[in-house]
């Protein structure tokens, strides 16, 4: 996936310092939290020396669910634009189909397949802005923005499944992932006031690793993710 | 949406772009403001390259096949190395994550190993150091077969070491160069009779320099001269190891009894200091050491290194803890070694 068309959408809220100097501030700024199912997964580009890992890998891998959790400042710079950053963690990343086991045939309770998880854990801090348009309680919103990614760590999860019952192993490492990484975020949704003060936000929103997983190597791993973002905004 | 609402949604696009609505104050702003963002961002892309890895390039490049090597003779699957690729056993082994390996050394014609002390000998320009990793799918039974999954080489050349790590195919009739690491399903029945799965990573060229790198240089972990000096058994003869290199040629004359050997941690017979010390100097020394990754810690585990200089003392509950807790070691092991982690409790907790 080319990431420039992310890339471009995201430097959009920076045309927003081109607005006029004399503001007016009709809205005040507004704290909120943010909660949000993901669904991930990740490009791999091709590689001459790696081809046979790539091609296992997209025969093998597919999107598995992740979540996002933040609280935010919201500053107004206009009556319908809104400068937003705040601090969040994020799981994320993608899991293999269902393996089928191959075992010898002389010993019982074998389990017949596993998936393996592979869940990336970042804090997040982004840095987006959001138009609000419409009239009446509720509103359209469009935001688009950065989010800087720090690297917590890698889980590796084994989900092993019995003929009865399935079992989990996991095992957690904190280096061989970019420490820190750059996402492009774009969304879109509604905003709805449930009181003077707080009002309540849904929005599907994109996210595209713009700097690879795992810097340095043949085969260029790059996160994304899309998700609906439920939040909750209250103005000071 | 009508047009009057589109032109207000990109009023803030059209200020910037078109000049007749650009406020000149506006315009400086905007390019300060892009300067700014620009350099930020070419710092944090510039941050975004730190992995925690020490990657070291390779100074030759390796050939896509690991058949164009010519390691092993008749089925690849049988691991039967060819004439001159020579098997050699270590005292105290790394931990992968249970998988069995077979080590083999190839020299240039007319060179032999030099022994310097009891560490790593003098290897000539060529020397090729093979490892391959499987399962057997019943350890209880290895008539059962095993799945053959990497083979990493080492291959010395003027410059110093190169790594590269072949992946094998399901089949077991060839081996593929990967540079960027892979995560490969395992299982197999363990020595219990234990039904056990992992997720066993083949790792990149990046992950393998970090553990096998001293000040920068790319190094072998095991083949040191202490650790290859142990019992062996070739042609149906029991004899040290040392002596069989040597009457193999593949290492100069040396007395085998003035080389100190490294115990084997496996064996319960030995004093429980000996053997944890034994344990950490193969699995945690490469990198807790003067020269190594993680030398800023201050913890070193050198066999040689006396317990006072070692820091053990210091940092006894870090050590059971980031064990126990899978993140040490940092590579190389996807599953807690409970074996070796139990051998390092034991000494931990007789330690004053």
């Amino acid at each position: 996936m080319n990431a420039l068309p992310f890339l471009l959408a995201a430097l959009m809220p920076l045309t927003l310092a081109g607005q006029p100097a004399a503001r007016q501030r009709p809205h005040r700024a507004s704290i909120g939290i943010q909660v949000s199912p993901l669904l991930g997964y990740r490009t791999i580009g091709t590689s001459t020396v790696d081809q046979r890992v790539v091609t296992n890998r997209n025969g093998l891998e597919i999107p598995w669910w992740g979540y996002t959790a933040s609280i935010s400042l919201s500053v107004p710079v206009s009556k319908r634009i809104a400068l937003e950053s705040g601090v969040g963690y994020v799981s994320r990343g993608y899991q293999t189909r269902p393996q089928a086991l191959d075992w010898p045939g002389t010993v019982s309770d074998l389990p017949l397949s596993s998936t393996t998880r592979f869940g990336y854990h970042f804090l997040s801090i982004p840095g987006k802005a959001t138009y609000t348009f419409g009239t009446g309680k509720l509103r359209g919103i469009v935001e688009a923005g950065f989010s800087m990614n720090v690297f917590i760590d890698q889980r590796v999860t084994i989900i092993t499944r019995y003929a009865e019952r399935e079992t989990e192993s996991a095992s957690r490492k904190e280096v061989g992932v970019s420490r820190f990484s750059l996402f492009a975020l774009i969304g879109a949704g509604v905003c709805y006031p449930i009181s003077s003060r707080i009002n309540v936000t849904l929005a599907p929103v994109f996210q595209y690793g713009i700097t690879p997983l795992r810097p340095g190597l043949a085969v260029r791993e790059h996160l994304y993710s899309g998700g609906v973002t439920i939040g909750l905004a209250r103005r000071f | 949406m009508k047009k009057h609402e589109f032109n207000r949604l990109i009023q803030p696009i059209r200020r910037i772009f078109c000049p007749e609505n650009r406020n000149p104050y506006a315009r400086k702003r905007v390019a300060g403001c892009c300067v700014l963002v620009g350099i930020l961002l070419i710092k944090m892309v510039g941050a975004c390259q730190n992995d925690g890895l020490i990657a070291i390039g390779n100074t030759r490049s390796f050939l896509p096949k690991l058949s164009q090597y010519g390691i092993f003779q008749g089925n690849p699957a049988n691991l039967n190395p060819s004439a001159d690729f020579h098997l050699y056993e270590l005292a105290s082994t790394l931990f992968t994550d249970y998988a069995g390996k077979q080590r083999l050394i190839k020299l240039p014609p007319g060179t032999s190993l030099a022994a310097q002390g009891d560490g790593f000998p003098a290897f000539p320009s060529g020397t090729m150091l093979v490892k391959t990793f499987y399962y057997d799918k019943n350890q209880r039974d290895p008539s059962n077969g095993k799945v053959i999954i990497e083979t990493r080489l080492l291959v010395k050349t003027d410059l110093g070491w190169n790594v590269a790590t072949y992946l094998w195919a399901d089949d077991q009739q060839e081996a593929t160069l990967v540079t960027s690491g892979f995560t490969k399903t395992v299982n197999w029945v363990d020595g219990n009779g234990t039904a056990q799965v992992i997720a066993y990573h083949v790792p990149s060229e990046r992950e393998c320099t970090t553990c096998h790198q001293l000040s920068g240089d790319v190094v072998p972990i095991g083949p040191k001269l202490r650790n290859l000096n142990r019992p062996v058994t070739r042609n149906n003869r029991t004899l040290n190891q040392l002596d069989y290199l040597q009457q193999a040629g593949i290492l100069s004359a040396l007395s085998s009894s003035s080389v100190s050997a490294l115990p084997a941690y496996s064996d319960a017979d030995l004093p429980l200091e000996t053997r944890a010390r034994a344990y950490a100097e193969i699995n945690c020394a490469h990198c807790h050491q003067a020269a190594g990754y993680a030398a800023s810690t201050k913890l070193f585990f050198n066999y040689e290194l006396p317990y006072d200089q070692t820091t053990i003392a210091r940092h006894k509950g870090q050590i059971i803890h980031l064990m126990e807790t899978g993140k040490m070691p940092r590579l190389g092991t996807t599953v807690v070694d409970q074996t070796g982690l139990a051998l390092l409790k034991s000494y931990i907790n007789s330690l004053p």
